[in-house]
């Protein structure tokens, strides 16, 4: 019987062990490197990777030139998708082609945005008839070229998917016919030439095995004069990459999110720490430097919201530009509990790709720019200076800059930089705090070295992207991925844009920084694409109306619900997108894998499903918003299992017959539930710990937070089994909260 | 300038319920997530921040129009939600709402004036979903003779009175009257 026993255990366990099937989230995102040094620089980046990302799609380019990849057996790959357009170099097109059709033979999905690798321009061009096995493989035909396009016209619109952010019901631009040939390729958007259906084309088509959009109608682009690039889609990009890719029922990792709140973070460059503010109240008492008005104003003024402070270890390091004052504004700034340490490099290079094959003598014809010529008027480098007159090596500088970087008192050097700015800097924080997080500078496009020196030192790195949504930036294609990624190097991407952006580089509408908050509203709902950031410079004390307007900002903030954190934990987090897995266990249930510091797992279109704790582990809460169910895990259960059902009531939480959590202002952890209704959680956050709860009875709970220094008893009614906590602790301090149905 | 920013104003799309696909109504568990995933993101992505429900009861019954409005405000709680006076059961998911449209709540369609008695049993109505809901926002719409700027003034002037966003719409004018700077 025994024996028996357990060879029926050996059968489960094994069953299981080969049911888990791994969910792939990853796409090939194929670029021309020869066109475009930087994966950054491409379509793909700009426009389809952020949309991709919240599908729950992470992508990974990968340059033509450098050859294609091997796809067979690739678990992890979703698909392809490629958009080149006439402008970019090909590889060999048959070589090209049959690669294609080898991905769709094992099962990826391909899409073509624009026009395919295959058809760019070459000197052995293949044949119509050997294109067309391509199309054909994914249910589509192509045909001609259609020019006069005033004879055609938009004879059908899916209104789910097209006139998204711009008017689609007209085609102007010459057009190549493609068209669906298999009933189970969607069409979205059909044009019609001299009202004869044998010319139809369909400008937008999505396949089980691949999809079809055409870039120049699907995304209205042009030069504006507000703005360098204006944009705005056609098409619903979320909508198609979802039908594309097959994503929607799928669990998406989710960094706008922890405890079932949106994530609140704000990080300051450090520059101008050493400027004198223009504010008339500051100017009648002593001196006073720009980053006194931000401690004064910004940082100690509200205590509840966290700030991530990027010095430039050059303004407060006495052999470069440090003073006794901007040393002593620095400690004070970093003695706050508020305040997280963290870098904003050593001497703020501006022109990051500059750096990269970096000599000495590279750096000389910019020295007569610096005070007292940077480190050429040092007789120490009296030999490079020399060496620099038989220099013939020119190097271009980004336009824009008139120097490579900020401060050049010594060579550039890449550890000084990293390593060297972080000692200076943790230097003058309180014992026991240390820089956290280095927040790039200048065109924050650090090469891999330079990233791969944070993760040596063990911080976390963050910045460019500038995200914007709002009057002038009126289009999702303004809001850039999670990251960046940089031969194998992650950059996790700031989610908001400073005040340079609004004040055209600082240098008129200083007030115009205060409309922050739109991008805060546009970027929340309907979907959630971002969490609030508020990110800005020092120098933006110096003037009244800059500094008015980031009040408002952070007030703003603060009057909305929101999970506040670290910018160092969002950098964090951002890499869990990156490199969690799922496994999917049978029909709605899942097990995630390697999430790191991610504990929002998002589920799209869920307003009928909910959590089924009883055969999930490691699941904190759920809470339904916009349409979606955000599962929050708990970050000591290291691979949990989310499993859903169907329910039916659609307007208020799921009932369970166990606690739950709905949402948390604080990070909770390490939940243990002895009872369905006595919950006992580790807690650490910013401002008042509020948290709401969804408890299996109605009644009195007694609430204890046990701290270090703290022993709080309150009780609270729950009512309609909703139990809303407030823990009012002033400072950051880790607790232990205990949840108890009084009996 | 800074007058300017803060002077949020609520754009609010107009939905017609009953025309919503019937089929789908057959399952009303379904109908709601089509309102909820479909419909509604394609009013907000247009960047409306709020609806006005309308032309409802000939679709839902009451039960239905209950769980419909307390559905959308518990999935998109920032938006603004509006729904006509008469609306059946209005009173149980009053604190689920933010504005209520009242046709005609002083005159007539022939731009008479209404008598107090009319008047004050709406008037009434409002009252209780105030008590209910004190932030309720209350938009009413009332056909006046152009010509007439007396009775505009009277209008006016009741409106202020119980705190009523008035529209007076006649055959040649339309003049929003706004007591709240948050709404229009």
């Amino acid at each position: 019987m025994r024996v028996n026993f357990l060879f029926l255990l050996f059968l489960t366990s094994f069953s299981s062990l080969f049911s888990e099937t791994h969910v792939p989230r990853t796409v090939i995102a194929l670029y021309d490197g020869k066109t475009y040094l930087d994966s950054s620089d491409t379509h793909i980046y700009k426009f389809a990777d952020k949309p991709l990302n919240q599908t729950g799609i992470q992508l990974r380019y990968v340059d033509i030139h450098q050859g294609l990849p091997e796809i067979k057996d690739q678990n992890d790959i979703l698909g392809v998708l490629t958009w080149f357009d006439s402008s970019q170099k090909g590889i060999d097109p048959q070589v090209f082609l049959n690669w294609s059709l080898d991905v769709i033979q094992n099962g990826k999905k391909y899409v073509v945005i624009g026009i395919p690798g295959f058809e760019l321009e070459s000197k052995s061009p293949l044949s119509p008839e050997q294109t067309q096995r391509f199309w054909n493989s994914i249910g589509i035909e192509q045909g001609n070229w259609i020019v006069d396009t005033y004879l055609s016209k938009i004879i059908d619109l899916n209104p789910e998917m097209m006139n998204f952010e711009r008017d689609s019901s007209k085609i102007d631009i010459p057009y190549q016919i493609h068209r669906a040939v298999s009933s189970d390729v969607n069409t979205y958007a059909t044009a019609r030439y001299r009202n004869d259906p044998s010319f139809d084309a369909h400008l937008a088509m999505t396949g089980p095995k691949g999809s079809y959009l055409y870039d120049s109608y699907a995304l209205f682009t042009h030069y504006s004069t507000t703005t360098n690039l204006v944009s705005s889609w056609r098409v619903n990009p979320f909508n198609f990459f979802s039908k594309a890719f097959n994503t929607n029922t799928i669990p998406k990792p989710d960094p706008t999110t922890m405890a079932g709140r949106r994530v609140y973070y704000s990080h300051i460059d450090g520059d101008g720490w050493n400027n004198h503010p223009q504010l008339t109240r500051y100017k009648e008492d002593k001196p006073t430097i720009a980053a006194e008005v931000v401690y004064r104003e910004m940082l100690d003024a509200f205590p509840d919201m966290p700030c991530s402070v990027g010095l430039i270890a050059a303004d407060i390091d006495p052999d470069w530009f440090g003073t006794e004052e901007s040393r002593r504004i620095a400690k004070l700034v970093l003695a706050l509990p508020q305040v997280e340490a963290a870098s904003h490099t050593f001497t703020h290079p501006f022109d990051w790709k500059y750096y990269e094959d970096y000599q000495p003598t590279d750096e000389v014809s910019y020295l007569k720019h610096y005070k007292n010529k940077g480190w050429g008027g040092k007789k120490k480098y009296e030999d490079v200076l020399k060496d620099a007159k038989k220099y013939t090596r020119k190097k271009k500088l980004n336009e824009g800059y008139d120097t490579p970087r900020a401060f050049a008192q010594e060579p550039f050097d890449l550890d000084k930089e990293i390593a060297g700015s972080i000692k200076t800097i943790s230097d003058l924080a309180p014992e026991g705090k240390t820089v956290q997080i280095v927040l790039w500078s200048g065109d924050c496009l650090p090469f891999e070295e330079a990233i791969k020196k944070t993760k040596e030192e063990g911080v976390k790195n963050l910045n460019g992207g500038d995200a914007r949504f709002d009057y002038i930036y009126s289009s999702y294609s303004f809001i850039p991925p999670f990251g960046r990624w940089i031969a194998g190097q992650l950059q996790a991407h700031a989610s908001g844009s400073n005040e340079n952006t609004y004040t055209e580089l600082w240098h008129e509408k200083f007030w115009a920084f205060g409309t922050v908050p739109e991008t805060f509203k546009n970027s929340e709902t309907p979907i959630r694409t971002l969490p609030m950031n508020l990110y800005y410079h020092i120098y933006c004390a110096e003037k009244e109306a800059a500094l008015s307007a980031l009040i408002n900002n952070v007030k703003y903030a603060q009057n909305k619900e929101c999970c506040p954190l670290f910018a160092s934990e969002y950098a964090d987090i951002v890499e869990g997108f990156y490199s969690t897995q799922f496994f999917s266990l049978g029909e709605n249930k899942w097990k995630v894998a390697n999430r790191g510091a991610l504990q929002t797992i998002r589920f799209d279109q869920a307003t009928l499903k909910s959590v089924d704790f009883s055969s999930s582990d490691g699941v904190i809460g759920q809470r339904h918003y916009q349409g979606s169910l955000y599962v929050y895990l708990d970050q000591t259960v290291e691979t949990p299992i989310i499993a859903l059902k169907e329910q039916e009531v659609t307007y208020k939480e799921p009932e369970e017959d166990r606690s739950y959590l709905i949402e948390s202002r604080w990070k909770i952890w390490n939940v243990q539930m002895t009872d369905p209704s006595e919950i006992t959680i580790e807690a650490l956050g910013f401002g008042h710990g509020e948290m709401t709860w969804k408890v299996p009875f109605s009644g009195i709970y007694v609430i204890e937070t046990i701290g270090e220094d703290e022993h709080l008893q309150q009780e609270v009614e729950a009512k309609n089994k909703i139990l809303l906590v407030d823990i009012d602790l002033v400072e950051r301090k880790l607790v232990t909260v205990k949840i108890k149905l009084k009996k | 300038m800074f007058d300017f920013l803060e002077k949020e104003k609520t754009p609010i799309a107009y939905l017609n319920v009953s025309e919503q696909d019937p089929e789908l109504k057959r399952d009303f568990p379904k109908f709601t997530k089509n309102v909820i995933e479909k419909v509604l993101p394609r009013i907000l992505f247009k960047r409306f921040s709020g609806i006005f429900l309308y032309n409802i009861t000939p679709l839902l019954n009451k039960n239905e129009i209950y769980v419909l409005i307390k559905s959308i405000h518990y999935h998109y709680p920032s938006i603004k939600i509006m729904v006509p006076l008469d609306i059946e059961g209005i009173e149980d998911f009053a604190s689920d709402i933010d504005l209520v449209f009242v046709p005609m709540l002083f005159t007539n369609s022939s731009s008479d004036l209404l008598s107090d008695n009319q008047v004050k049993k709406r008037l009434f109505e409002i009252e209780s979903l105030r008590k209910i809901n004190p932030k309720l926002t209350v938009c009413a719409i009332d056909y006046w003779k152009g010509s007439d700027p007396d009775t505009q003034k009277i209008l006016q002037k009741k409106a202020q009175e119980h705190e009523i966003v008035l529209y007076l719409v006649s055959e040649k004018h339309s003049i929003p009257f706004l007591i709240q700077k948050d709404h229009s």
